[in-house]
């Protein structure tokens, strides 16, 4: 019998749950509406970092975007990339992506949850593939990959969760003068990422700190992480990425320990990068970042942003392009009504 | 190992299927061999420490039969043995001041990092140490006689269904059993998988439900309060299910194995005072405290003062057992503060005693001052709990009162099977746990076939796509 109620719930396919969502089209716009030569990606190390309103004044006549949310990681920022960031016509001359050491190995790392949702909205039909990689499950065979689809993650599970929350959310209509649409928007409102303790926002940078094993060997094996198709998607778009490598908190003595392990990885992550012909950073071992201007993890104090912002920009002066003429430009946005109209 | 993982289940599986068909030696040599493998399977240094504790509580216990007046002094190597390794591992940390790093380093391990000295705490490390010292207490007293074999002792205290969270168990009562040969029985195999599910409805769907809001509510950095007093039910529902659900699926495991394991939940949310709630809530450490500290203590056998001093000293322990951190040495405080102002209400006037109240409003009463200690539990960070305390009902807007109700709608919703469960509590006990004048075996079988069933289609349902370890684990 309970085999038997087992196979009524698996009849609807799982990777109904790998589907895209529909599309952030907003966030399409915003960044064809600049189009911004430089553009930045990231998490809370973009903005818990740096000034976003000085950057741009310093970066003149440069224009700078940022694509950012609290607590993403790799596959989050490959879809950014691939679909908006490098669609925009003109695209971006530069794309910086701000990560922490093995934010690049440890794909899956917030993929789940509410990070499936947001990472849902960001891909396009055909980019299931790219979150099979996160799963691992491009390898996953025999009996465990008959147990993933049996008792992983399911569709109907996910309904059945958003009943029960749809279900709450009507009585807190009921409990009070906010209609129901407007206590959901509160609600998102009050946890969203700006709203959390700040070391819960760095939550995460620690938990790389304890990867072990697999992760710590860098590969840039197109079935293991994002790297190679980084690289495909640039060069496909002619777009030149820098992988900044940010500064972690130091201890007391101002300085940030590396094991060998990391520092191995590191070493065999520039030599990729640099063999492809895209820049690496790295800012560990700047001793003017110090401990000082750290309020909590990695997240720098709101007085340090601007003496940040102007270190970030110094030692990315001499990758930065030069700006679109106007040819560029104008063939960029004939280029991009050509595709609306399509 | 943990229980909802899928090493578990084919472990397990692997056992059972060979464990019935070995004779009795066998059989403990075979549990055993598991218990330490499921032991070993999170880190095998936690089996050397767990081994060199029992062998010294092996021989200790044995020599006190042996030479009687010197009983004391082996229980005093026990208890230095014992206490020693769990302050050396659980408090070390605490008890300098946050330098257990330097300490270690000062020894000599240089290498090892701050993550590498918190990995060193072996899991149940302070479960299984109070159960050894409650079996050497035991045989101190005479109350039993010490265990002879050598390896029946070993599976007595790492015998692993119940290792890593409990509940405690007394030796008079597991370690009879694990001497005794066992016989399969149908029907208390059936209840087993029925408990085993149920517990796995609790974590997957119940607990780590509750968690997730739980924890959305705990990270905000000023949540009103409103909001936080949800996310403080969402705790108290999170914490009760996962704990419980261990405990069932421990209780079901060591059930299909012939077992027996003791009660460690008896509907604590529907106590109607403090020291009601700690006769039903974590039973067994309740007693562990009850017999091994405050009894000895004086317990209530002495002057008021003195035994309000004995509740205080009970319960401070009590919290300082649960981790080496203020908050749990506040919560254990709290209640050691509660059940001594129970104690004087019951004392008080007659007219104004609890007993004169109806029973609802004291069981909410109950379970709001529970649950004002879930909040000194949950919170570690004492900064923010003074930033919680110090929140304003009042100044919390329209709009935040609905996000609250709507926070414990959903925990109210996900809490549905506990709820329905205690209120069909009474005909559950009569129907589908085994008793003498039970129904015949093939309605039985159907109606737990049909629970099982059910509890599957609610697992599947309804479990949260992010699990979590059992929050005991930590303890």
């Amino acid at each position: 019998m309970p085999l038997g109620a087992i196979s009524c719930f698996t009849v609807e396919r799982k990777d109904e749950l790998e589907r895209p969502l529909e599309f952030d089209s907003e966030r399409m716009e915003r960044l064809q509406n600049g189009p911004s030569e430089v553009v930045l990606i990231g998490n809370s190390m973009v903005y818990c970092r740096l000034n976003t309103h000085y950057l741009p004044d310093l970066l003149a006549p440069l224009s700078v975007e940022m694509v950012t949310e609290g607590g993403t990681r790799s596959l989050q920022w490959f879809l950014w990339f691939k679909n908006y960031v490098a669609e925009v016509k003109p695209a971006p001359k530069v794309v910086l992506i701000l990560y922490r050491d093995y934010d690049f190995g440890r794909v899956d790392f917030r993929v789940a949850g509410t990070y499936l949702d947001t990472i849902r909205k960001s891909m396009r039909k055909g980019d299931e593939k790219y979150l099979w990689i996160a799963r691992g499950q491009s390898q996953i065979r025999g009996p465990a990959g008959w147990l993933e689809e049996t008792f992983g993650e399911h569709p109907q599970n996910t309904k059945k969760r958003k009943r029960v929350e749809d279900a709450a959310m009507d009585v807190a209509a009921l409990a009070g003068s906010l209609p129901e649409p407007e206590v959901r928007k509160y609600v998102k409102g009050a946890f969203s990422m700006d709203k959390l303790r700040s070391d819960i926002q760095d939550a995460g940078a620690s938990e790389n700190d304890n990867l072990k094993g697999i992760a710590c060997q860098f590969t840039a094996d197109a079935d293991k992480n994002y790297l190679s198709h980084f690289d495909q998607v640039a060069r496909e778009h002619g777009i030149k990425l820098v992988f900044y490598r940010v500064r972690r908190r130091p201890d007391d003595s101002n300085t940030v320990h590396q094991a060998a392990t990391l520092a191995d990885y590191t070493r065999d992550f520039r030599k990729w990068i640099e063999a492809r012909g895209h820049a690496w950073v790295d800012e560990t071992d700047d001793e003017e970042i110090t401990l000082s201007m750290f309020r909590d993890g990695d997240h720098l104090f709101k007085e340090s942003y601007n003496r940040y912002t102007e270190m970030f920009v110094e030692r990315i002066r001499h990758l930065l392009p030069k700006p679109y003429t106007p040819e560029e430009i104008a063939a960029g946005k004939a280029a991009a009504r050509n595709l609306l109209i399509q | 190992m943990i229980f909802h993982s899928f090493q578990y289940v084919v472990f397990f599986v692997a056992l059972i299927s060979v464990y019935w068909w070995l004779p009795f030696r066998g059989q403990n040599l075979l549990l055993l061999a598991a218990s330490y493998f499921f032991y070993g399977f999170v880190h095998p240094w936690f089996l050397i420490l767990l081994t060199a504790t029992a062998l010294i509580d092996y021989f200790t216990s044995n020599r006190m039969a042996l030479d009687p007046a010197r009983k004391r002094f082996y229980l005093g190597i026990t208890l230095v043995a014992n206490l020693g390794v769990l302050c050396s591992f659980k408090y070390l940390d605490f008890l300098s001041g946050g330098h257990a790093l330097e300490i270690v380093h000062w020894l000599g391990f240089k290498q090892m990092t701050a993550q590498d000295v918190a990995a060193l705490l072996p899991v149940g490390l302070s479960f299984y140490t109070f159960q050894s010292i409650a079996y050497v207490m035991d045989v101190y007293r005479g109350e039993i006689q010490p265990q002879r074999k050598l390896l029946d002792f070993l599976l007595f205290v790492s015998f692993f269904p119940q290792l890593v969270a409990g509940p405690i168990q007394r030796a008079a009562f597991l370690s009879g059993q694990l001497t005794k040969p066992r016989v399969f029985d149908a029907r208390i195999a059936r209840s087993a998988v029925v408990l085993i599910l149920w517990g796995y409805l609790k974590k997957l769907a119940i607990a780590d439900n509750a968690a997730t809001i739980c924890n959305k509510v705990f990270s905000l950095d000023q949540p009103s309060w409103p909001v936080l007093w949800a996310g403080v039910f969402a705790f108290a529902v999170q914490i009760f299910a996962d704990f419980s659900a261990y405990t069932d699926i421990a209780r079901g495991s060591a059930r299909l194995l012939g077992i027996d394991i003791a009660q460690n939940f008896n509907h604590p949310y529907l106590a109607s005072s403090p020291p009601d709630f700690w006769r039903r809530w974590h039973i067994s450490l309740s007693t562990w405290f009850r017999d091994y500290v405050y009894i000895p203590l004086g317990g209530g056998r002495c002057s008021q003062g003195r035994v309000m001093v004995n509740i205080m000293l009970t319960f401070l322990l009590s919290g300082l057992w649960h981790g080496a951190s203020w908050n749990y040495l506040l919560w254990g405080a709290y209640h050691g503060a509660l059940l001594v102002l129970w104690r004087l209400w019951e004392r008080g006037p007659e007219a104004w005693r609890p007993d004169r109240f109806w029973r609802w409003p004291q069981i909410l009463l109950t379970f709001g001052l529970v649950n004002f200690g879930w909040l000194l539990f949950r919170e570690t960070d004492l900064r923010m709990l003074g930033k919680y305390l110090s929140s304003n009902p009042f100044a919390a807007s329209g709009a935040e009162w609905q996000t609250a109700v709507y926070l414990f709608t959903s925990v109210l919703l996900f809490a549905l099977p506990i709820i329905i469960q205690t209120a069909l509590h009474p005909w559950i006990e009569r129907h589908l746990h085994y008793t003498d004048d039970a129904p015949p075996p093939w309605s039985w079988a159907l109606l737990q076939g049909v629970t099982a069933a059910l509890l599957i289609v609610g697992i599947r349902l309804l479990a949260a796509p992010d699990s979590s370890d059992f929050i005991y684990f930590q303890f």
